[in-house]
C-alpha cells in the first residue's frame, strides 16, 4: 500500500482510512470528500462503505454501483426506484448475463450465509473495444442480531470483477473487501466493538465458448475460492490479532496469588456465557 | 480500479452522506466539486487526529496534513490537538530521556498547557506533547495545593497498590501510573501500550478510578487494539464499573479490587473472541455450505434444482 507518488490524495486517503476506526467508515469517508472533494468520484470508487439493503419486496442492496442521482437500480426487475428517467442501465445482452448472475449468485448467499441479501450489478466498458469487456460488483450483507453473545454483527463482501473477453477466453480480475463489524455491551464486557476490513486482488483466465454459461462458472468459482481464503484470514488472522495485542499490552498471567482466581473467574465467565 | 459507471452516473448528483458528529452534511457532488471553510476542514482534520489508533498520531498527522492546504494547522494549534489526544487516551510519555521513567498525561495531572504532576516524584513534569519528550523541573516545587492534604496519605498508600497492580499484570510493554487528590476524592490513573508499527500493530490500555470519602470506589477502563497489515481491524472496548466500598488494609484492597475488576473484563474479551471464531462469524457466513461440498457453479443444473424447488 505504499504510495508512489507522495502527494497523491488518493493513497493519502487509503492510509488515512487504513489507522482510523473501520467501524465508522461512512463518516470517515464523509470527512475525506469534504477535505479532497475533487477525488470525489475515485475515493467513492476505491473506498467501500457497509451497504444497506431496500425496503422493497424482494430486498436488493443499495451502493454507489446501482446508484443514480437518489435512485437505485433493482436488479430483480431492471427499474429505477424511485423511477428516473434515463437511468443508466446495462445493454441488453449484459442485462441477461447480469438476470443469470443475480439467481445464481442468490442461491450461493443462501448456501454459505443462510440468509442476508446478494445483488450482482453489471456494466459495460464502454472503452474495451474490439475486445468484449464487461465489469460487475458481486454484493452479500448479512446482518446478525440479538445473537448470544453479539447485540449486533455485520458482513459485508464487496467483490468487483473486470472481464476483458478476447476468443475463447477471457481475463477476470477480482478485488474483494469483506467488512465485518461486531457490537456487544453484555455485563461483563461493557462497550465492545471489534471490526475490521480487508481487500484482497486476483486475476484469472478462463475459458469462454458457451458465454454467460462459462462466465458464471469462472467468475462464480473465483468469487467463492476468494471468499473462503478471506474469511479464514479475517477469523483466524485479523480478529484474533486484536486479541493477541491486547494481551501484549496486559499480561493476563498472575505471579503466584492470582491464578487460583483467576480460574475462579474462567468458571464464572463460562458460566454466564451459557445463560 | 474499474472505469466508467460511477464516474458517468455520479454526474452532479445530490449526495447526502451519514453524519459526522452528528451533523448530517449534504454534499454538492462531482462537477462543482464544492470547497468546504478553512475551519470546516479544521474541525475534519482534528476529529481524525482524536481518532488516532495508539502511538499513530504523528503518522496520521502526516497524511492529514497533505490533504490541507498549506500551513492550516498552525504550530500552536496542532499542539493544542496533540494535548487533547494526550489527556483523552491517558498517554504515556518519557521523561528526561530515560526509559524507565514514564508519566501519564491526564487532567487531573494538569497543572497548565505544558506543566503535569509526576505523582510519584511530587515533582512537575514538562511536557512537549508534539515532541513527545518530558523533563523534569528542577527549580520549581510542586505548588502547595496540587495534592488535597486531607487525604494525601490515601493517595500515596492507593498510589503504592497501583504499583504492585501494574508490577504484576503490565511489565512486558510499557506502562505508568499515578494518583491524584482533589476535594477529598483520590483519582487513580493507569496507562499501558505497546507499539510496534514495523509489524503493523499496537494498543492501549488505559483505567481511571475514583475513590470518595467513604472508600467507595469507581472505575472506568479502555482498551484500543489495531492490526493494519493490509487491512485494518480494531478492538475498542469501553467497560464501566460501578461503586464498590473498599475494606480492610487499603493498599491491599485497591490492588485486589482493580486487579479483579480488569481480570474479569480481560477474560470477557477473551471469551468473546473465542465465541465469534465459533458461533458468531459462523452466523454471518459459514466456513462451508451444510452440504459440505462447494457451489456447483452451472446455470442449467441451477436452473433444474429450482422447477424441483418449486414444485
Amino acid at each position: 500500500m505504499a504510495s508512489l507518488l507522495e502527494n497523491d490524495p488518493i493513497s493519502t486517503s487509503l492510509n488515512i482510512m487504513r489507522r482510523l476506526p473501520p467501524s465508522k467508515i461512512e463518516q470517515n469517508l464523509a470527512g475525506l470528500l469534504q477535505l479532497s472533494p475533487s477525488s470525489t468520484d475515485e475515493l467513492l470508487q476505491r473506498i467501500d462503505q457497509p451497504l444497506t439493503s431496500s425496503k422493497s419486496s424482494r430486498s436488493y442492496l443499495l451502493s454507489d454501483y446501482n446508484r443514480d442521482g437518489d435512485s437505485y437500480r433493482n436488479p430483480w426487475t431492471n427499474q429505477y426506484e424511485p423511477d428516473i428517467e434515463d437511468g443508466f442501465k446495462p445493454s441488453s445482452a449484459l442485462r441477461e448475463l447480469e438476470v443469470s448472475f443475480n439467481e445464481i449468485f442468490d442461491s450461493y448467499r443462501d448456501l454459505y450465509y443462510e440468509g442476508g441479501v446478494s445483488s450482482v450489478y453489471l456494466w459495460d466498458l464502454d472503452d474495451s473495444t474490439p475486445t468484449l469487456g464487461w465489469a460487475g460488483c458481486f454484493l452479500i450483507m448479512k446482518e446478525v442480531t440479538e445473537d448470544t453473545h453479539v447485540k449486533k454483527g455485520s458482513w459485508n463482501s464487496i467483490h468487483v470483477v473486470e472481464c476483458n473477453e478476447g476468443k475463447g477466453e477471457a481475463e477476470y480480475k477480482l478485488t474483494t473487501t469483506i467488512m465485518v463489524s461486531m457490537d456487544t455491551d453484555g455485563l461483563l464486557l461493557g462497550a465492545t466493538n471489534l471490526a475490521g476490513s480487508m481487500t484482497r486482488q486476483a486475476t484469472s483466465k478462463g475459458k469462454v465458448e458457451r458465454g454467460d454459461e462459462d462466465h458464471v462458472k469462472n467468475v462464480g468459482k473465483m468469487i467463492e475460492d476468494m471468499e473462503i481464503d478471506m474469511r479464514s484470514n479475517m477469523d483466524g488472522l485479523y480478529l484474533q490479532k486484536t486479541a493477541e495485542v491486547v494481551s501484549k499490552v496486559r499480561g493476563v498471567r498472575v505471579g503466584g496469588v492470582g491464578k487460583e482466581h483467576v480460574e475462579k473467574l474462567n468458571e464464572k465467565v463460562k458460566g454466564m456465557n451459557t445463560k | 480500479m474499474l472505469s466508467s459507471h460511477t464516474t458517468s452516473s455520479c454526474l452532479s448528483r445530490q449526495f447526502s452522506s451519514p453524519s459526522l458528529d452528528g451533523e448530517t452534511y449534504h454534499m454538492e457532488m462531482a462537477n462543482e466539486y464544492e470547497e468546504v471553510s478553512n475551519e470546516e476542514k479544521l474541525r475534519i482534520a482534528q476529529h481524525f487526529l482524536l481518532s488516532a489508533p495508539p502511538g499513530q498520531f504523528s503518522e496520521l498527522l502526516a497524511d492529514v496534513t497533505k490533504l490541507l492546504p498549506k500551513e492550516l494547522i498552525s504550530p500552536e494549534m496542532l499542539t493544542g490537538i496533540k494535548r487533547a489526544y494526550d489527556v483523552k487516551h491517558s498517554a504515556l510519555v518519557e521523561v528526561d530521556g530515560e526509559k524507565d521513567k514514564v508519566v501519564v498525561l491526564c487532567k487531573e495531572a494538569e497543572l497548565d498547557a505544558t506543566k503535569y504532576i509526576d505523582s510519584h516524584t511530587k515533582k512537575i513534569v514538562k511536557v512537549d506533547h508534539v515532541g513527545q519528550t518530558a523533563t523534569t523541573v528542577t527549580d520549581k516545587p510542586l505548588p502547595p495545593n496540587a495534592f488535597d492534604g486531607s487525604v494525601e496519605e490515601k493517595r500515596v498508600t492507593a498510589l503504592a497498590g497501583l504499583d504492585e497492580y501494574l508490577k504484576n499484570h503490565f511489565s512486558e510493554g510499557r506502562a505508568a501510573c499515578g494518583a491524584f487528590s482533589k476535594g477529598g476524592k483520590v483519582t487513580l490513573v493507569i496507562s499501558g501500550d505497546k507499539i510496534n508499527l514495523k509489524n503493523y500493530w499496537s494498543g492501549s490500555w488505559t483505567s481511571t478510578w475514583e475513590i470518595d470519602g467513604e472508600n467507595n470506589i469507581t472505575g472506568t477502563t479502555k482498551i484500543r487494539a489495531h492490526y493494519f497489515e493490509e487491512g485494518n481491524v480494531q478492538l475498542h472496548t469501553t467497560k464501566e464499573f460501578p461503586s464498590s466500598k473498599l475494606t480492610g488494609d487499603l493498599k491491599a484492597s485497591v490492588t485486589e479490587h482493580i486487579n479483579k475488576c480488569e481480570q474479569s473484563l480481560h477474560l470477557a474479551l477473551g471469551a468473546m473472541y473465542q465465541n465469534m471464531s465459533e458461533e458468531t462469524l459462523k452466523a454471518m457466513r459459514r466456513v462451508m455450505p451444510i452440504t459440505r461440498s462447494k457451489m456447483e457453479w452451472n446455470m442449467q443444473a441451477h436452473k433444474m434444482v429450482k422447477q424441483l424447488h418449486t414444485k
